[in-house]
């Protein structure tokens, strides 16, 4: 008999970037659901208001702090935020993102930087600063979210997938430095998602991307969502520093 | 020689940031040389510093033994390229007055002086941090 599955957060306290989004709105859904207490970030105050009153029903605590992860001082404001409201940081999910489509000869170097900006820069600033009370308490588990693009990169990704080929060297190398502190790394690669960040794309060329994945089909948020829960729970309490396809195979 | 006064909570933390690796049972005293003599590794000493900065409400920002070493001496005499000079060298050693004379090498990198710490040392450090953030007495 196979067990239900134990998500183990009754209680755990989770911050969660980019919880506006498409797959952020998921994943805040999904850690309420499973009893979380939440921190929820992004940089617009009023939608997160939203967000959090979405989230009512599940009668968890529920956090918000707008923030702008560009902002050096982002990370340390979100993690001192955490720990004044809840104690403690039980799991951090690196969530939110940018883009910019471009060809590598004819790409602004603005943009490039821009999208490091937040999607290295921005997310290390953050899990570095988490990782001082979570070494100090010998627990905690951080995921971030990467792409396929980090590992098949279509044409024009060039600043997308190079920001998450850097973030999931960030979360290889962390992982090994962490492991032996109770601290684990990992990281989800979502393939085309039917949503979010993607949808402009789809609008035009929906049928042509869904061809090209073995499955035939685009993803959801909602297929992320147990997975990033797995490695959030102490049912991966052997799993450290990898990185997890989840993209109808994309990258088979 | 007076006893450090944190000496005795900086070995229970010593102990903690070993507990992972299993080194904890270690004998640990004053003259106990961190990296050669309990092995300890880079992230030990981060561990440590996150304990004391912790428990003792201090900072111990990176460089700390550095600018304590050097001291009024200017950063040019102290070190050039990055490794100590002889006077810098000098200096080190005069600091870390309780590590034996031949575990320092001739080329000491500037980024490596914790490995010559002693446990007395950090306690030391730590002493130092605390009366640095002591208010003047009127």
């Amino acid at each position: 008999m196979i067990p239900e599955p134990q998500w183990g957060q009754r209680d755990a306290v989770v911050v969660l970037t980019g919880a506006t989004g498409y797959l952020g709105r998921a994943l805040a859904r999904a850690f309420a659901g499973a009893g979380a207490t939440l921190l929820l970030t992004a940089r617009c105050e009023t939608t997160l208001s939203h967000v959090a009153e979405e989230l009512a029903p599940y009668g968890t605590p529920i956090h918000t702090v707008a923030a702008d992860l560009t902002d050096p001082a982002a990370g340390q404001q979100i993690v001192d935020a955490a720990l004044k409201l809840t104690g403690r940081i039980d799991a951090l999910v690196l969530n939110a993102g940018t883009l910019a489509d471009g060809l590598v000869a004819a790409l602004d170097g603005s943009d490039l930087a821009r999208v490091h900006a937040l999607n290295v820069q921005g997310a290390f600033g953050l899990l570095r600063a988490a990782l001082r009370p979570m070494i100090l308490s010998r627990r905690g588990a951080i995921i971030v979210v990467s792409s396929a693009a980090a590992r098949r990169p279509n044409v024009g990704q060039v600043a997308y997938a190079s920001s998450k080929a850097a973030l999931e060297s960030i979360v290889r190398v962390t992982a090994r430095e962490t492991a032996g502190r109770g601290v684990r790394v990992n990281g989800v690669a979502p393939g085309l998602l039917d949503g979010g960040m993607a949808a402009r794309i789809l609008d035009e060329a929906r049928d042509h991307a869904a061809a090209a994945i073995p499955m035939g089909r685009l993803g959801r948020a909602e297929e992320v969502v147990p997975v990033v829960l797995f490695l959030a729970s102490p049912m991966s309490s052997y799993v450290t520093g990898q990185i997890w396809g989840i993209d109808g195979g994309w990258t088979a | 020689m007076t006893e450090p006064a944190a000496l005795h909570v900086v070995v229970d933390m010593i102990r903690d940031s070993l507990g992972p690796s299993g080194r904890d049972g270690e004998k640990i005293s004053s003259d106990t040389l961190l990296f050669y003599q309990l092995a300890f590794t880079s992230m030990d000493l981060l561990d440590l510093l996150f304990r004391i900065e912790q428990h003792f409400d201090v900072s111990v920002p990176e460089g700390t033994l550095y600018s304590l070493a050097r001291g009024e001496m200017p950063d040019g005499e102290f070190a050039t390229d990055g490794v100590l000079t002889p006077a810098g060298r000098g200096r080190l050693m005069a600091l870390l007055h309780d590590t034996p004379a031949d575990v320092f090498p001739q080329r000491i990198h500037a980024g490596s002086l914790p490995r010559f710490c002693t446990v007395g040392a950090i306690a030391r450090l730590v002493d130092a941090r605390l009366a640095a953030r002591e208010p003047c007495s009127s």
